[in-house]
C-alpha cells in the first residue's frame, strides 16, 4: 500500500480514501479501494464499465453508504456529514448524465448551484464569471435547461457545480455521448478549471484524454485499485489490463 | 375499522358461551332480583354524522331514567343503562348482537335513525330480545312484523302522518297564503339518502292523491357543499310552498344559501330531523324565523294541554331536562324521554316477569290515551308493534324557538 | 341571468376546491407523496378557526394568520415526526401512513369536539351578499375565492422567483442532483409539507363561515380535491387552481341543467374522460 508521497500531505491530507467497501445488496461494487487527491491536483480514475468508478465518486458525495473504510477530507470523516453539507466544504459533483433541473432556466440552474451560504453571497458575481467562462450559456440564460444541446447541457452542469465554489470538483463521465469536437472543448475547459487551482477528480471512459489531462491516475478493476501513477506512466504501462488497453487504443485513434 | 371486524366475532363468541349457560342463569338468579338494578341496553349513533340527534335522544333517555329512579324505580329496583355506540348499520348489527345476548340486559332501547333501527331490531328479534324504538320514522321498521319490536314514535306509513300534512296544508298553510291547495305551486327538495327518499316518497304520494301541483322535485347528496344549482332550479320553478327534507348540515347550507341567493318561497315546510337539531338553530339563528317544521313530538306546549294525571308533568320534564342538560329539549330528546318513560312506567313496572315474554305481554297491554305522555300522543301498539296513537306535529320557528302551531289544540302560538 | 348566477357560484366554490387541491398537488409534485390526510388538515383548520372564535372571540379572517401558521407547524411536525421516514419508501407505506394520520386526526376531533355539526356565526357575513342586478354573490364565498387566488399567485411567485421555491422545484425534478448541489432535501420537504398543510388551513378558515364542521368533513372535500389535482395535472399548481374552478363550474352547471343528483355523475364522468384522453391533465406538471 502506497500512501502519500509528499510530506505536507501527511500533515494535512486533502482527500483520503482508505480501504472503502460498498455493497449493493449481494453485489460488492467496491472491495477496498484506497486512493487520495492532493490539493490543486487533477486525478483521473479509469476503468472498464462496472469497475466501480461511479460508485466511488458517489461514495465521496455521500450518495452511497460505505460498508467499511473511510473517506476523509482535510482530516474530517465525510461519513459523519449529511450529503448536502459537502458543497459547503468545497466538494461538488457533476453527476453522470448531467442531471440538470430540466424545467428550470439556465440561470436558475446556476443560481441553485450556489445554494450553500458561502456561495450564495457571491451568486450574482459568480454567474457573471460563469457566463464569461462559458459564453454559450449567456445567450441562453432564460432558456429551460432541458432544451439545450448535449454539449451545452454538460457546460451548464459544470457551470452549476462551479457556482458552489468547489475546491474539489468531482466529474463523472463528462464526455459521455458528446461529439468529438465538443469533447475537445470540454477538456480544455476542465484543464482551465484545474489550472486555476481547483482539484479535479475525473472519472472517464475516454482514457487517453483523461490520462493526458491528469497529474496522477488510478486504474480501477472490479472494485479495487490495480494501478497508480502519473497519467503518462499509466498510459505506457504494459500491465494495464487488456480490456482497458482496448479502450485506450480505440481512444488514441 | 378494527371495531367492526372485531364486534361480530365477539358477538358470535358471546352467543356460543351464553347458549351453554342460559339454563343455569334463568334458574338461579331469583334470590338477588329484588335489589339488583334493571339493565336496559341503549343503542344509538353517538359518534359520526348521525351523532347530533343520537345524543339528543340519549339526553331524553337519561332525564327519564333520573326522574324514574328518583320516584322509586321498579319496586325499588333502579334502572341502569348499558350504552353502546352504533354509528353505522354495520355497527348496529354487531352492537345489537352483543346487547341481545347479554344476560344482564332486559331490553334494548334505541336508535333515532331508521338506518340503525332497521338492522338492529332484526338482530334483537332473532335473539328474542325486546327492542324499544323511540326515534325511527321509516315505514320499514315496523312493516316487517318483527316479534319483539315496539315503536312509540310515528311511522311514515300511518295515515295520521299523511293526513296531518294534508290537513296542515289545507287548513293552515293555504289560508295563510290566501289561496287553496290546488292553486299553489309546490316544490320538493330532499337529500337522496334513505331518510330523505322515504319522507319525500310519502309527500309525492300525498301530492298525487291530493292533486297538488308539484312543479319541482330536487334531490342532492347530503354531504354536498354547494346548493346553488338546487336553489336556482327551485327559484326558476316559481314555487309557493317548499316541502324540504334535509339532514343536518345540508339543512344549514340550504337555509343560509337560500337567504344569500334571495330564494324565499311564500311558505317553507320542513320535515323533522335536519331542522330540529341544536346545530341547526346554532348555525342559522333567526334566519329560520317563520320556517315551519314537522316532527314527531310537539315542543313548547303547556301542562294544561295534557292529562292532569301525567307524572312527571310536562313542566317537571322541562325543568329536569334544563337542570340536567343545560337547555330546553328538542323533539328527539322529547321522543326519547317519552319512549323511555313509557317503557319504565308502563312496561317494566307492570310486567309480571322481566323476561322477554313478560315484557312482550306488558307492552301489548299498554293503553295510554291522548295527553298521557309529554308528547301529547297516546300509546297503544298494534299487531306489528307500531304505536297506532303516535302523532305528527307542526311547529314554527319564532324568535329562534320552535313553537307548536298544529294540531291547533296544542298551539301555544300562531 | 340565472346561468350567469350559476357560473358565478361555480367559480366561487371552485376557489375552495382549488385551495385544497393546490396543497395536495404541491406535496405530490415535490415529495411524490399523495397526502390522504389533506382533508383532515382542512378539518383541523376549521376547528381551530371555530375555537379561536368561541374562546378568544376572534373573527375568522382575523384568525387567518394564526391558523395558517399553526397548520404550517402541524404539517412540518408531521413531516419531521413521520413522513420523513417514508419519503424513500414505497407508495404503499406512504398511503398507509397518510391515511393513518387522517384517521388519527379524525378520531382526535371526535374525542375533543364530538360528532355534531358546528357552525360559526359572524354577523356581517352570514347571509350577506353583494347583489349586482339579479346576480347575488355571497360575501364569504367571494372572500374564499379571493384568498384562493392570492394564495395560488403567492405560491407561484414563491416557486418561480425565490431561491427556496426554486430549490423545491429542483428537488421535485431530481432529488439526488439537488442534494449534490447542497440543497437540504429533507428541509425542503419539511417546508413543502408545511406549506401544503398551511394551504389546507387557509381553506379551512375560509370554509368555516360557509359550511358546518364535523370530524369527517374533510373526506368528501378531499375526493373532489383529487379529481381537481388529476384534472389540473399532477404536481401543477396553476393546473390545480384552474382545475378547481373548472370542477366548480361543471358541478354547478350540471346541477342546474340536469339536477344536483346528476352533477356528481357528470364530474366523475369528466374525470374518467380526462384520464382517458389527457392523462397528463390540462396543464402538465410544469410548475413544480
Amino acid at each position: 500500500m502506497r500512501l502519500s508521497k509528499h510530506i505536507w500531505e501527511t500533515i494535512l491530507p486533502f482527500l483520503e480514501i482508505h480501504d472503502v467497501r460498498v455493497n449493493y445488496g449481494e453485489v460488492e461494487a467496491l472491495r477496498g479501494a484506497t486512493l487520495s487527491v492532493n490539493e490543486g491536483e487533477t486525478v483521473a480514475i479509469v476503468g472498464a464499465n462496472g469497475a466501480g468508478k461511479t460508485t466511488l465518486i458517489n461514495s465521496i458525495s455521500g450518495l452511497n453508504r460505505l460498508s467499511s473504510g473511510s473517506i476523509m477530507f482535510e482530516g474530517q470523516p465525510l461519513g459523519d456529514l449529511k450529503p448536502h453539507r459537502l458543497p459547503e466544504l468545497g466538494i461538488v459533483q457533476v453527476p453522470e448524465g448531467r442531471r440538470l433541473f430540466a424545467r428550470l432556466s439556465v440561470d436558475d440552474n446556476l443560481q441553485l448551484g450556489a445554494y450553500h451560504k458561502r456561495a450564495r453571497r457571491d451568486s450574482v458575481k459568480g454567474r457573471e464569471e460563469i457566463y464569461r467562462l462559458l459564453p454559450v450559456l449567456q445567450d441562453r440564460k432564460d432558456q429551460l435547461a432541458g432544451t439545450l444541446s448535449g454539449g451545452q447541457q454538460q457546460m451548464l452542469a459544470i457551470g452549476r457545480a462551479l457556482m458552489a465554489q468547489p475546491r474539489l470538483l468531482l466529474l463523472d463521465e463528462p464526455s459521455l455521448g458528446l461529439a468529438p469536437i465538443v469533447v475537445t472543448e470540454l477538456f480544455s475547459i476542465i484543464a482551465r478549471i484545474a489550472s486555476e487551482g481547483t482539484a479535479v477528480l475525473l472519472v472517464e471512459q475516454n482514457v487517453s484524454r483523461a490520462l493526458a489531462l491528469s497529474n496522477r491516475a488510478y486504474a480501477l478493476q472490479q472494485g479495487t485499485v490495480i494501478m497508480e501513477g502519473t497519467g503518462q506512466e499509466l498510459l505506457n504501462d504494459p500491465g494495464l489490463p487488456a480490456a482497458m488497453l482496448g479502450i485506450a487504443a480505440a481512444a488514441k485513434e | 375499522m378494527s371495531k367492526s371486524h372485531f364486534k361480530p366475532v365477539l358477538a358470535l363468541a358471546l352467543m356460543g358461551t351464553l347458549a351453554l349457560t342460559a339454563c343455569a342463569s334463568t334458574a338461579g338468579d331469583s334470590t338477588s332480583e329484588a335489589e339488583a338494578p334493571i339493565t336496559i341496553g341503549v343503542l344509538l349513533p353517538l359518534t359520526g354524522p348521525l351523532s347530533t340527534l343520537g345524543k339528543e335522544m340519549q339526553n331524553g333517555y337519561e332525564v327519564a331514567r333520573t326522574l324514574f329512579n328518583e320516584a322509586g324505580g321498579v319496586d325499588g329496583r333502579q334502572i341502569e343503562f348499558q350504552v353502546s355506540d352504533a354509528p353505522t348499520p354495520e355497527d348496529a348489527v354487531s352492537v345489537a348482537g352483543t346487547l341481545s345476548t347479554d344476560p344482564d340486559v332486559t331490553a334494548i332501547m334505541g336508535s333515532y335513525s331508521s338506518s340503525i333501527a332497521i338492522p338492529a331490531s332484526a338482530v334483537a328479534s332473532r335473539n328474542q330480545m325486546p327492542y324499544w324504538e323511540t326515534g325511527s320514522v321509516a315505514a320499514a321498521t315496523t312493516d316487517r312484523g318483527l316479534s319483539h319490536l315496539y315503536r312509540t314514535v310515528i311511522s311514515a306509513a300511518m295515515p295520521a302522518y299523511s293526513n296531518a300534512t294534508q290537513e296542515f296544508i289545507s287548513k293552515v298553510a293555504a289560508p295563510a297564503l290566501e289561496s287553496s291547495p290546488d292553486e299553489l305551486r309546490f316544490g320538493l327538495v330532499f337529500e337522496d339518502g334513505a331518510y330523505g327518499t322515504s319522507a319525500s316518497d310519502q309527500f309525492k304520494a300525498l301530492a298525487g292523491t291530493e292533486g297538488y301541483n308539484l312543479v319541482a322535485t330536487e334531490s342532492y347528496a347530503a354531504n354536498t357543499n354547494d346548493l346553488t344549482s338546487v336553489i336556482e332550479r327551485l327559484k326558476a320553478a316559481k314555487i309557493d310552498v317548499l316541502y324540504s327534507v334535509p339532514n343536518i348540515n345540508d339543512a344549514i347550507l340550504l337555509t343560509q344559501q337560500s337567504a344569500a341567493l334571495g330564494f324565499k318561497p311564500a311558505y317553507t315546510l320542513g320535515n323533522g330531523t335536519g331542522y330540529t337539531s341544536v346545530d341547526f338553530i346554532a348555525a342559522v339563528g333567526d334566519t329560520a324565523d317563520g320556517l315551519v317544521v314537522a316532527d314527531a313530538a310537539p315542543l313548547n306546549i303547556s301542562d294544561s294541554l295534557l292529562s292532569a294525571d301525567l307524572s312527571p308533568t310536562y313542566s317537571e320534564f322541562i325543568t329536569a331536562y334544563e337542570e340536567q342538560i343545560g337547555r330546553k329539549p328538542l323533539t328527539h330528546a322529547t321522543l326519547g324521554y317519552v319512549g323511555a318513560t313509557v317503557l319504565f312506567q308502563e312496561v317494566l313496572s307492570k310486567a309480571e316477569t322481566l323476561d322477554a315474554d313478560g315484557i312482550v305481554a306488558a307492552a301489548e297491554a299498554v293503553d295510554l290515551g291522548p295527553g298521557e305522555t309529554v308528547a301529547s300522543f297516546g300509546v297503544k301498539f298494534d299487531e306489528t308493534g307500531q304505536n297506532e296513537r303516535a302523532g305528527w306535529f307542526f311547529m314554527q320557528y319564532q324568535e329562534g324557538e320552535l313553537v307548536t302551531i298544529y294540531p291547533t289544540a296544542l298551539a301555544s302560538g300562531q | 341571468m340565472t346561468t350567469i348566477q350559476i357560473l358565478v357560484s361555480g367559480v366561487l366554490i371552485g376557489g375552495v376546491y382549488a385551495l385544497l387541491a393546490v396543497g395536495i398537488t404541491l406535496v405530490l409534485g415535490v415529495m411524490k407523496i399523495v397526502n390522504f390526510a389533506q382533508g383532515e388538515l382542512l378539518m383541523v383548520g376549521m376547528y381551530l378557526t371555530l375555537l379561536l372564535h368561541t374562546v378568544l372571540g376572534l373573527h375568522p379572517y382575523v384568525a387567518f394568520p394564526i391558523v395558517v401558521v399553526a397548520l404550517f407547524g402541524l404539517g412540518a411536525g408531521i413531516h419531521f415526526g413521520l413522513l420523513r421516514w417514508v419519503v424513500d419508501r414505497g407508495h404503499t407505506q406512504q398511503i398507509v401512513l397518510t391515511l393513518g394520520i387522517g384517521i388519527v386526526l379524525q378520531s382526535a376531533a371526535l374525542m375533543i369536539f364530538g360528532g355534531s355539526f358546528q357552525s360559526l356565526q359572524i354577523e356581517p357575513f352570514r347571509g350577506g351578499s353583494i347583489v349586482i342586478g339579479s346576480i347575488s354573490i355571497g360575501t364569504t364565498r367571494l372572500a374564499a375565492f379571493v384568498v384562493a387566488g392570492i394564495a395560488t399567485i403567492a405560491l407561484l411567485f414563491l416557486l418561480d422567483r425565490t431561491l427556496t421555491g426554486k430549490a423545491m422545484r429542483a428537488t421535485a425534478m431530481d432529488r439526488d442532483a439537488a442534494t449534490l448541489m447542497g440543497i437540504p432535501v429533507q428541509r425542503v420537504y419539511l417546508i413543502t409539507m408545511g406549506i401544503g398543510s398551511a394551504l389546507a388551513g387557509a381553506a379551512g378558515v375560509m370554509l368555516m363561515p360557509i359550511y358546518p364542521v364535523y370530524p369527517t368533513v374533510g373526506v368528501n372535500i378531499l375526493l373532489i380535491g383529487f379529481v381537481v389535482v388529476v384534472l389540473g395535472g399532477l404536481g401543477s399548481v396553476a393546473g390545480a387552481f384552474l382545475g378547481g374552478i373548472i370542477i366548480g363550474v361543471v358541478e354547478a352547471l350540471a346541477g342546474f341543467w340536469l339536477g344536483a343528483a346528476m352533477s356528481q355523475i357528470v364530474v366523475f364522468a369528466l374525470f374518467i374522460v380526462i384520464l382517458l384522453v389527457r392523462p397528463q391533465g390540462i396543464l402538465k406538471g410544469d410548475t413544480v
